[in-house]
């Protein structure tokens, strides 16, 4: 290359400061700082092709440090990516500019994941890496053989997420995985001493990972520690020692090159002492032109690739162009179906995690690109079954043992989702879900179809106590957007709700389960009655509707035998059961209407009311929980806290006895 | 529940090393651990449920630390100088519980070991704060207990700072186990904790080889010591079933200038004769076989729950052996010139005229107006507060300059500097929130820390715990909506107001100008049994408020204007949308449609005042519900007609301006849909 790499990384800044500059507004400190990082990473190292950003085996490359996405952007444009031209560049944080204030997931485009929340993207990083070892295994080295890349700063390193992924990615030596950190000694509140104190290089060694140690403004000495990640087992932490905000003369190495306000004074003053006399937004085209070389660097290996992809055997070319595609092959809902089947027929009532076990093991074997999980869980979940482990021997493993390490689970299933070709789920303890809770909220955003499941979900786990004993959660997983919330009453719903999980493939799904026994409350399959998201599982009978009781999970047996006791008293209740609040509120106004009826409404869940009052009205009785659980025997529970078939027919009495 | 029990083929190396140790002569030591023992085994026998394994496997350890090192006196658990012991592993819930009851706490007899996990029950599944005064914190989400400790270690040396060493002296232990170990939040904890060189803080890491799913070697292959070593901790390696070694290391824990950990290796079910080493051994009944044998692996042949008089004796005694230095601490404080003070803020009480400085504030914002964003106009709460109350410790985890939650000339903690009262908590979220819990439960502290609310769900476990356990921790948590602009969808929050609202026991406050800010920290500050959180703007807001008497947000909603005539709408709404209430409402009237706007800063608060007064503020009119996030929870007071005015997904990145009209929550939009509903 005739240019001088140092130029390459020259025109990064220039369009980070100039954007900035122009918005009045962004964190110019990451994208100078790290844009020789940058520039070595992508114009020696990174496999990817502009002109096919969805490149099944591109490198993956992530900028966990979010808040630097001017430079993510600046590569995307130089590296020539059609979906970012210029102008994109020029509307950075304007609405609707390709350019968003954080990198917003769009594979097409050249994003590979959005991140912002810090510890989030190296987190997806690992999992992509999980996913290319995984499908290497299935497809093989000459299909499935990249690399995932990130470049990260001290605050992702601060985050506890970090550390959970750092140790489960060195124990299964995820060779491929590179985590570039910007090692600039600077946070927002002032430099690194403030706050940290740590020999980081020595955590990573104490995690089985390669360290490397290199001034990250020398572009050859950053190539080099990029071979060497490239020939170590292990995963590698490049530890790239910066000057945060780069090029800023009198600003570069302070706290206010993070996010402060960049002047057209201080990018004239840069200019000058960068020797770049040229204007905003200009690159000049030797320079530019060199950039689109190195966007054009992996042709080669493209086509061989395309070459290799030709040449597959017809079967493995269509398993190939299934998972890259991300469509679940044919009849992979006939065993859930089937069991749905069997679980009417049979009333199947049994432990609601055991269900849910059985099911993710019958999907698994329709699925072979499902790759399921737990957080140090397999006996209290029974998720594992038929599948082995996946490690660091074997890559054709199917279960992951994440260990205690819940948030790492959720952020990793995001990176394998996103990476494409896998088919993701984890499972845990409801309660513990809120440990993972920010990776949620990110698979919402991104729309990524990962299943999250989750067993003993409500002071039904009884002695464990109210640690153990979800109350708030339904509420808060209903309150993501995009984020369908799955609680079925038993074996029969529990089929459908997953096979509703899988099948969409928009966004996330959570999945929820009970600890004791769901017991049969559907005796009829067939018809997938979960998909409208509430339904009459009873209606009333000998008369019109006195009352209706909405119920989900293990509450809907209850309002059954509730509506058995007022039968008896001559009073026609129906029960509706409502799995999925998030399809229930798609379904046309008539449907909702008819479902939910004119009558007096009472809801009944083990959990708090935030958001019944939307089915129920402000007046409606509730028969649920209105604070935490408490340590004790299962039926004491119940008792105690007035949640029996007893109290919701005493309920349902009283409100039709006269108005709340 | 399932259980994994051990594989009768699987050679089990731990046997073998069981049988070394049981071969060994029972000291003294060994057999008042092996009452631990049998307490735990016998009590998870009779509840049918409970996690044997670690009580077992720790027994030794904790025996050495309870007789020879921790300070505490079993009359008064709640001494103000006792040194804190923190089971982190909460599953291990028997290992506390036994040794209360083996050094002769009150409150926890042998009734109560029997009835282990019952419902009322002092011995709960997991330790819970408040169930017996020596339970120091809820354990049981793994991490948090270990995280707690790091607060209550900082708030030790705050208060010694403050008070001398005279009056606050004392050290914090922990047990953990490999889960607390694996979790993030003990790398954010353990890395703050060598950072400020918490140098009286042990952790007792039960390096038990075995989790759950098994062997450790299944996914966690750290090197835990050098980990530790990194953070800047002293580290050693003992065995946990020798009794003379393990003082030993405890001695060295004593003199350390830096926290300590303490890996002490040990065998999981020690005694079970199968299931020893193993993860059946963990989480359920060993079993009437298995749990005979135990004992008598043990040479314990007594019935189950009882303890022979000579070895409850010895319990008693060492009960009773930090006696003396309370009684000589209690004279030291009968004569310290700072007894008052140091009896109000250990009580949690607060300073005589503590709220007048933000009486003045509110004074001065009724007359000013002022134009502030609420991030802003609580620092200005907080310029008043901090000099007030002396026990109010801030922070920030790395967003200080944003969050304004410093005040100006108050100095930052440091490393051998706890005259400070701000801590600077680097990028952790969760370790911060966690030590705040600590920290409270330490007591003499109120702690008060900020972070952008979106990042909320990162603490969120710990606010949970805070709730649970009735703790004093604010939160301040800014950037509250799409109103942060540019920085885009991660960092605006929509569900987070509900998602927050949905936790019990908390309380969430909204306030939407200076003037609601001022009286929102006075609720926060007053409050002292339970978490807050403070959802305040990035942008700035006008003040609709110029009258100071009444902290009017105590009733968590009011009327602000009332409408002009018989009332054809309420606004309803939080925060900055209290202001686009009151434009609409100008609209409105304008247009000679009356209309009240009712601001709702705290739902919690308003949903605890009476019926009739939550009718006559909500009114009986058309309700608008307005708030820059989700609908979720609404329902509640707009009713099933209501029309809402808000977020329904997620946000963008663009200036605040352009994405309130984006997303149409302005005035205007209001105004037109109260027109449209009206007809």
């Amino acid at each position: 290359m005739s240019v001088d790499p140092r130029r390459l990384a020259h025109a990064i800044r220039f369009l980070a400061m100039d954007a900035c500059e122009r918005v009045g507004e962004g964190h110019p400190g990451t994208p100078l700082g790290a844009a020789d990082i940058a520039t070595a990473l992508f114009t020696r190292h990174l496999k990817f092709n502009p002109a096919d950003p969805l490149w099944f085996d591109r490198d993956r490359f992530v900028l966990s440090a979010g808040h630097g996405s001017m430079l993510l952007y600046a590569l995307l444009h130089l590296t020539g990516y059609a979906s970012m031209p210029i102008e994109a560049i020029r509307s950075f944080r304007e609405l609707g500019s390709a350019c968003e204030g954080h990198p917003e997931y769009c594979p097409a485009h050249g994003i590979e994941a959005t991140t912002g929340p810090l510890g989030q993207g190296v987190a997806n990083a690992a999992g992509m890496a999980v996913a290319e070892a995984f499908l290497a295994a299935q497809l093989g080295p000459g299909i499935v053989d990249h690399r995932s890349y990130a470049i990260l700063g001290d605050g992702c390193l601060q985050e506890g997420v970090a550390q959970e992924v750092t140790s489960l990615a060195g124990h299964l030596r995820l060779g491929k995985l590179c985590w570039l950190w910007d090692d600039n000694h600077m946070t927002d509140d002032g430099a690194i001493g403030i706050a940290q104190s740590e020999d980081l290089p020595a955590r990573f060694r104490a995690a089985h990972w390669q360290v490397l140690e290199v001034d990250g403004h020398d572009i050859d000495a950053v190539d080099a520690a990029l071979s060497l990640a490239r020939r170590d087992p292990r995963p590698s932490l490049i530890a790239c020692r910066t000057v945060i905000g780069r090029g800023l003369p009198g600003v570069e190495g302070t706290r206010a090159a993070h996010s402060g306000k960049l002047t057209r004074a201080l990018t004239d003053a840069a200019r000058r002492a960068l020797d770049w006399p040229h204007p905003a937004f200009e690159i000049p085209a030797e320079i530019a032109a060199a950039w689109r070389e190195a966007g054009r660097r992996s042709l080669p290996d493209y086509d061989a690739w395309r070459g290799r992809v030709a040449a597959l055997p017809v079967e493995k070319r269509r398993l190939l162009d299934r998972l890259r595609e991300g469509r679940l092959p044919a009849g992979w809902a006939d065993g859930l179906r089937a069991y749905a089947g069997r679980a009417a027929a049979e009333g199947l009532t049994q432990h609601g995690w055991k269900t849910c076990g059985e099911l993710v093991d019958l999907a698994a074997a329709a699925i072979p690109e499902m790759l399921a999980g737990a957080p140090d869980l397999e006996a209290a979940t029974q998720h594992k079954r038929r599948l082995h482990a996946f490690t660091a021997k074997d890559r054709a493993g199917r279960y992951l043992h994440y260990g205690v390490r819940e948030h790492a689970m959720g952020s990793m299933l995001n990176g394998i989702a996103a990476h494409g070709g896998v088919v993701p789920s984890g499972v845990t303890y409801l309660v513990f879900s809120d440990y993972e809770r920010p990776a949620f909220r990110m698979a919402a955003m991104m729309g990524l179809p990962v299943l999250f499941a989750f067993t003993h979900d409500s002071i039904g786990i009884g002695r464990n106590g109210p640690t153990h004993q979800p109350v708030e959660y339904l509420a808060s997983l209903r309150a993501i957007p995009n984020l369908l919330v799955f609680r079925p009453a038993d074996a029969v719903e529990a089929a459908e709700c997953w096979e509703l999980a899988i099948g969409h493939r928009g966004g996330p799904s959570c999945l929820i389960f009970a600890r004791q026994p769901q017991m049969a409350v559907r005796r009829e399959a067939g018809e997938n009655r979960s998909a409208r998201g509430a339904y009459v599982i009873a209606e009333a009978e000998g008369g019109p509707r006195a009352a209706t009781i909405l119920a989900t999970g293990t509450e809907v047996a209850l309002a059954l035998q509730a509506r058995a006791l007022l039968a008896a008293e001559g009073l026609s209740v129906a029960v509706v059961s409502m799995p999925c609040w998030e399809l229930f509120e798609q379904q046309p106004r008539d449907y909702r209407a008819a479902v939910l009826g004119e009558a007096p409404r009472i809801g009944v869940e083990a959990a708090v009311r935030l958001g019944w009052d939307r089915w129920i009205g402000a007046e409606g009785p509730f028969i649920g929980m209105s604070g935490f659980g408490a340590s004790g025997a299962e039926e004491d529970l119940w008792r105690h806290f007035g949640i029996t078939a007893e109290a919701v027919a005493a309920a349902v009495r009283a409100r039709v006895a006269g108005p709340a | 529940m399932a259980s994994l029990a051990p594989s009768p083929d699987a050679p089990n190396p731990a046997l073998d090393a069981q049988a070394a140790i049981l071969a060994r002569p029972a000291t003294e030591e060994r057999r008042m651990a092996d009452a631990i023992r049998a307490l735990a085994i016998d009590a998870v026998e009779k509840a049918k449920s409970g996690h044997p394994g670690m009580p077992m496997g720790m027994a030794d350890v904790a025996t050495v630390l309870f007789t020879r090192f921790l300070k505490f006196d079993a009359s008064d658990p709640r001494w103000p100088d006792r040194d804190r012991f923190v089971l982190s592993a909460g599953h291990g819930s028997m290992l506390l519980y036994a040794l209360l009851h083996l050094t002769g706490h009150a409150g926890m007899g042998i009734e109560e070991l029997q009835r282990f996990r019952q419902l009322h029950s002092p011995a709960a599944g997991h330790p819970e704060y408040g169930e017996h005064p020596g339970i120091e914190t809820t354990t049981g989400p793994l991490g948090q207990g270990l995280a707690n400790a790091v607060g209550m270690a900082l708030a030790e040396r705050i208060l010694a700072a403050r008070f001398g060493k005279s009056l606050v002296d004392h050290r914090t232990w922990v047990i953990a186990g490999d889960g607390c170990m694996q979790e993030g939040i003990s790398h954010e904890a353990a890395s703050l904790a060598g950072h400020l060189q918490l140098e009286k803080l042990c952790v007792l890491y039960d390096d038990n080889s075995v989790t759950i799913d098994g062997g450790t070697d299944l996914s966690f292959t750290d090197d835990t010591l050098k980990r530790f070593q990194a953070y800047g901790w002293a580290v050693r390696r003992v065995d946990g079933h020798d009794a003379a070694a393990v003082e030993a290391a405890l001695a060295w824990a004593m003199r350390s200038r830096r926290p300590v950990l303490l890996a002490c290796r040990t065998i999981i079910g020690f005694s079970a004769p199968t299931k020893a080493g193993t993860a059946g051994s963990h989480g359920s009944p060993l079993g009437p076989n298995e749990a005979a044998a135990a004992k008598s692996a043990l040479g314990w042949n007594y019935p189950p729950f009882e303890v022979p008089d000579g070895i409850r004796a010895r319990w008693e005694e060492a009960g009773r052996r930090g006696a003396g230095t309370r009684r000589a601490w209690l004279k030291r404080l009968a004569k310290h010139p700072m007894q008052a003070e140091f009896e109000r803020a250990v009580a949690g009480r607060l300073p005589e005229a503590w709220h007048e400085p933000l009486a003045e504030l509110r004074q001065k914002h009724a007359v000013d107006r002022p134009k502030l964003a609420t991030r802003v106009a609580s620092q200005k709460a907080l310029e008043a507060l901090v000099p007030a109350v002396p026990e109010m410790i801030g922070g920030s985890a790395d967003l200080t300059g944003s969050n304004n939650t410093n005040v100006k000339g108050v100095p930052s903690i440091a490393r051998g500097n706890f005259a400070g009262r701000y801590v600077h908590y680097g990028v952790r979220e969760h370790g911060m929130a966690a030590a705040m819990n600590g920290m409270a439960l330490h007591g003499g502290i109120i702690p008060y820390s900020g972070t952008f609310l979106v990042f909320a769900d990162y603490m969120r476990p710990a606010i949970r715990l805070a709730a649970l356990m009735r703790q004093r921790v604010i939160h301040v948590l800014t950037h509250d909506s799409i109103g942060l602009g540019e920085d885009g969808p991660t960092h605006q929050p929509v569900e987070t107001l509900a998602s927050l609202r949905a936790i019990p026991n908390l309380v969430v406050f909204r306030p939407g100008d200076a003037m609601e800010t001022a009286e929102c920290w006075e609720l926060a500050v007053k409050r002292a049994d339970g978490p807050t959180v403070l959802a305040l703007s990035r942008q700035n807001l006008a003040a609709f408020r110029s009258d100071a008497g009444e902290n009017r947000c105590a009733r968590g909603g009011y009327v602000v204007e009332e409408a002009s005539g018989p009332r054809r709408a309420t606004l309803i709404a939080t925060g900055s949308e209290v202001g686009t209430a009151l434009a609409a409402r100008a609209a409105l009237e304008a247009e000679g449609i009356p209309v009240a706007v009712v601001s709702l800063p705290s739902w919690e608060l308003f949903a605890a005042q009476d019926a009739s007064y939550q009718a006559q503020v909500l009114g009986e009119a058309l309700r608008v519900g307005i708030e820059a996030a989700i609908p979720f929870g609404w329902e509640r007071w707009l009713g099933p007609e209501g029309l809402f005015v808000g977020m329904h997904g997620f946000g963008a990145s663009a200036p605040a301006e352009d994405l309130f009209r984006h997303f149409g929550i302005t005035a205007e939009a209001v105004a037109n849909a109260v027109k449209k509903r009206l007809g």
